[in-house]
């Protein structure tokens, strides 16, 4: 419970301070503050509301989990923006190629978003490991060579990717019903089964990390590289294993919009193009915890969620990106000042019990 | 010379009367007193962590005390800040240097407190004063060498310069000779006579009694936080006497007994290069450690050890030469196979290669053994294994901690180490490569290092011992190995040479197999 505590005083005062940041600028703007929150929670109230923020929340969670294992070991996986998009492109037109009973279909399609988005992160560990490249900046390199790649693709006669029976989105062949992810009605809403594999790309994520040997290498080359690799890791080895596991984890992204029956069921000009970067904040925000991403995954659905019932008063929707914004910028400070006065309590208690033992020891 | 702190004898220049000094949790200082006479070396001796540091934190304005005065040439002061301490003329020397390696002495002096206007810098006149301070207290730097061509001992000079540059005529020196070898440490202590004949006044904290004995005009002693003794005559008191005073009870020596070599070879390394930065950093080394013996590298830090262990654990890549390991051939061998054949590491630097600081010690403690029992069963953690057995280490080699599951980071260095050589020790390895086991660590807990070392040897366990305490390698090692600018320049038995005659291999000033 204590620590319950302490890892949600931070959050809810940054959450606090974010609200407050966004009010003033409403109060600039002419705007009445609590107007514009009624509105937000009004539309996000409902079981349609709550049930969207939750099948919106579930790719935030799968995007986030994607950077936070690389984050584990101290790297930043900042191409998952793109390795979802080469890996929902693949996957899509893969999934509607095909023709198999329905959950061999669904898990081959799965399986080549997860290698696409694995060989495309997989770029960025090849050149760190060979040529030493900074994988930032191979990662920011290879989401325009991605994104030029997915526009020839698309557009190649050659490949054929493109439905010709439905031009003007300009998008892939729909899939197929055996290929389709379920989808569940509650009352009014529809919730997808996506969600499940969110819920255990999460258990995944927790058993590797922490309680596994590779989780515990990945632990320590991020905590201390220099002592991880005196300890026996390859941190070339670490380095192309957490690329290829972040990537495959992106490839999971997308698949919730292109194989759920609510959704697109393809891939194409509508197709969302900012659910990797989306992911990294929300990464912050939940300090790379698989219960802390969850919570922060599903606060930014439900705040893009509200953010829909602004236009009914009139409020620009925008101010839900600045809340946003504000919500992470003052997260990553209130973050790392928090932790720095944790740590130098636990210094401080350590030291107190200490010479208590040693003092009791004394008199023994 | 007008200046009145650069009096003679007799008067006193700091009184420091009662300073108590709190950090949450824990009382650094008791109660402490210290009255320091002008133009004297005062030596302060204590255990780590008996509150000296502290002391001299309060003494040169870097904290201030909550309860006690400080008295500087008979006027109280309150130190806000080392400013206000210089101000007063003391100045402090660490332990660890300061100096840019690619900058001059000159430079280095200056740097922060330079001569001349805003816009240019007043070489000749920088260069004139530094001339001037050598020459009066007798520290022999040439102001244009660059410090990264100097000596140990020329770099602590530079410091002392720093220091006296800027007016001080109280000089703390923390631990000057840690880094020394036994003649840099006699012209260093040359250096401070020839001080404190020109009027400066010296504090030296040390806890190398011997040292202490030889230098020091007064001494006082802390323990726990208080003084517990003044010595106004050093020459009436022994080694011995004063580390009774230190610690309270007696003091443990590293000494191994009796003969346990056997005739298997546990670690070879043959032929050995290894490349550093222009030139070689290890040439032709042929090492071989017998189970059941101790073989310890003695040599100035920066000689070659450091390459020396990295190559053995396969972190570095070797130019030509083999390791062998229990007979076996390991030199393309991984890491990670190394330290699961049975290889154990203690790293020199604790922090940057033994520890991840935020892990808790439980985590800590499987570091380099996180593939084997009790720590995981090779693919799945124990995370219980893991804590049992922090705690039997946490037992055997009494590590001061709250528990288990603090992070390391909340560890004093000395108990940190202690966790250290626990989880190598206790792993049962089969050769074990240990730089400075004991560094940093109370009179008790290296008493229990070194027994578990001399057990461990008995059993048949060999160990390739670094360490820059001289001692600790005479008392412990079967053979001795000097390392000089990356070769094996001399082989010593232990039991015919002293530590003079060590440091004198370890410089370079003799040469040739006197085993």
């Amino acid at each position: 419970m204590k620590n319950l505590k302490k890892t949600l005083t931070p959050a809810a005062l940054a959450l606090a301070l974010a609200f407050a940041i966004a009010s003033v600028v409403l109060l600039v703007s002419g705007h009445n503050p609590l107007t514009a929150y009624r509105a937000m929670w009004k539309n996000f109230a409902s079981l349609d509301g709550v049930v969207t923020a939750v099948n919106v929340g579930a790719r935030y969670y799968v995007s986030a989990i994607a950077v936070a294992i690389a984050l584990k070991m101290n790297v930043f996986n900042i191409g998952t923006n793109v390795q979802y998009q080469v890996a929902a492109m693949f996957g899509a037109v893969v999934g509607a190629a095909i023709d198999l009973p329905a959950p061999l279909h669904v898990a081959v399609t799965l399986f080549t978003a997860i290698v696409a988005g694995a060989i495309w992160a997989s770029l960025i560990g090849i050149l760190n490991v060979t040529r030493n490249v900074n994988p930032v900046l191979t990662g920011i390199m290879l989401n325009g060579v991605g994104l030029s790649l997915i526009s020839y693709l698309m557009q190649s006669k050659w490949t054929n990717f493109r439905d010709p029976n439905r031009p003007e989105y300009g998008s892939t062949r729909p899939i197929p019903k055996s290929g389709q992810l379920p989808v569940f009605k509650i009352g009014d809403a529809t919730i997808q089964s996506y969600v499940v594999i969110a819920v255990l790309v999460g258990m995944a994520f927790y058993l590797i990390v922490y309680r596994t040997r590779f989780g515990f290498d990945l632990r320590a080359s991020g905590g201390n590289a220099s002592a991880a690799r005196s300890s026996g890791v390859n941190p070339k080895r670490m380095m192309m294993i957490t690329m290829l596991i972040s990537g495959a984890c992106a490839g999971l992204i997308g698949m919730g919009i292109v194989l759920s029956a609510n959704d697109q069921l393809s891939y194409g000009d509508r197709f969302p193009g900012m659910l990797g970067f989306t992911g990294i904040g929300i990464a912050l925000l939940g300090r790379n915890h698989p219960f802390g991403v969850a919570a922060a995954a599903f606060l930014w659905a439900a705040l893009d969620q509200g953010a829909r019932g602004l236009v009914t008063v009139g409020i620009p929707g925008e101010i839900a990106v600045i809340l946003q914004g504000s919500l992470l910028f003052i997260a990553v400070i209130v973050y790392a000042v928090w932790e720095r006065k944790t740590l130098a309590t636990i210094i401080r208690e350590a030291a107190a019990r200490t010479h208590a033992a040693k003092s009791q020891g004394a008199s023994a | 010379m007008t200046d009145p702190t650069a009096g003679g004898g007799g008067t006193v220049a700091i009184e420091l009367r009662d300073i108590v000094k709190r950090f949450p949790g824990v009382v650094a200082n008791d109660g402490v007193n210290l009255r320091v006479a002008h133009g004297t070396i005062h030596a302060i001796v204590g255990e780590n962590g008996a509150g000296k540091s502290t002391l001299m934190k309060t003494l040169y304005g870097a904290h201030q005390p909550d309860e006690g005065t400080i008295t500087v040439n008979g006027v109280q002061q309150t130190f806000r800040s080392p400013k206000d301490a210089i101000a007063q003329g003391i100045g402090m020397v660490f332990q660890h240097f300061m100096l840019a390696d690619n900058l001059t002495v000159w430079e280095n002096v200056v740097l922060g407190n330079e001569p001349g206007t805003k816009f240019s810098l007043n070489a000749k006149q920088a260069r004139a004063r530094i001339r001037e301070l050598s020459a009066n207290y007798g520290l022999d730097v040439d102001p244009d060498a660059y410090i990264s061509d100097l000596g140990v001992g020329q770099r602590q000079r530079v410091e002392i310069l720093k220091v006296l540059y800027r007016g001080a005529k109280i000089l703390i020196l923390d631990e000057p000779t840690a880094v020394l070898v036994p003649q840099e440490v006699d012209e260093l202590f040359d250096s401070l006579r020839g001080l404190v004949a020109q009027g400066a006044t010296i504090i030296f904290i040390s806890h190398k009694l011997l040292e202490v004995l030889s230098v020091a005009d007064a001494i006082t002693v802390i323990r726990a936080g208080k003084t517990v003794a003044e010595v106004p005559d050093p020459s009436k008191v022994t080694a011995r006497d004063l580390a009774e005073m230190m610690v309270g009870s007696e003091l443990p020596t590293p000494e191994t007994h009796g003969n346990t070599i056997r005739d298997e070879v546990m670690l070879r390394v043959t032929n050995l290069d290894v490349a550093g930065m222009g030139k070689l950093a290890l040439q032709n080394i042929n090492v071989t450690v017998h189970a059941g013996e101790i073989v310890g590298i003695a040599g100035v830090e920066g000689n070659g050890q450091h390459e020396l262990l990295e190559s053995i654990m396969g972190l570095r890549p070797l130019l030509r030469g083999t390791v062998e390991f229990g007979g076996v051939d390991v030199t393309r061998w991984s890491t990670k196979a190394r330290r699961e054949g049975g290889l154990g590491y203690v790293p020199e630097d604790r922090q940057h290669d033994a520890l991840v600081l935020t892990f808790p010690l439980w985590e800590n403690s499987a570091l380099g053994h996180q593939g084997s029992k009790p720590f995981s069963d090779g693919h799945w953690m124990d995370n219980d294994g893991c804590r049992a057995f922090t705690q039997e280490a946490i037992d055997t080699f009494d590590v001061r901690t709250p528990g288990t599951d603090v992070a390391a980071v909340a560890l004093s260095g000395g108990n940190q180490q202690k966790l250290i050589v626990g989880r190598e020790m206790l792993t049962k390895p089969r050769v074990l490569i240990a730089a400075h086991p004991t560094r940093g660590i109370d009179v008790g807990a290296q008493a229990a290092v070194w027994d578990a070392m001399r057990d461990a040897r008995e059993k048949g366990l060999g160990i390739l011992l670094v360490s820059a305490d001289l001692e600790e390698l005479i008392g412990l090692s079967d053979r001795l190995l000097v390392l000089f600018h990356g070769e094996i320049v001399a082989e010593l038995d232990p039991a015919k040479v002293n530590a003079g005659e060590l440091g004198s291999y370890m410089t370079g000033a003799r040469k040739g197999d006197a085993a």
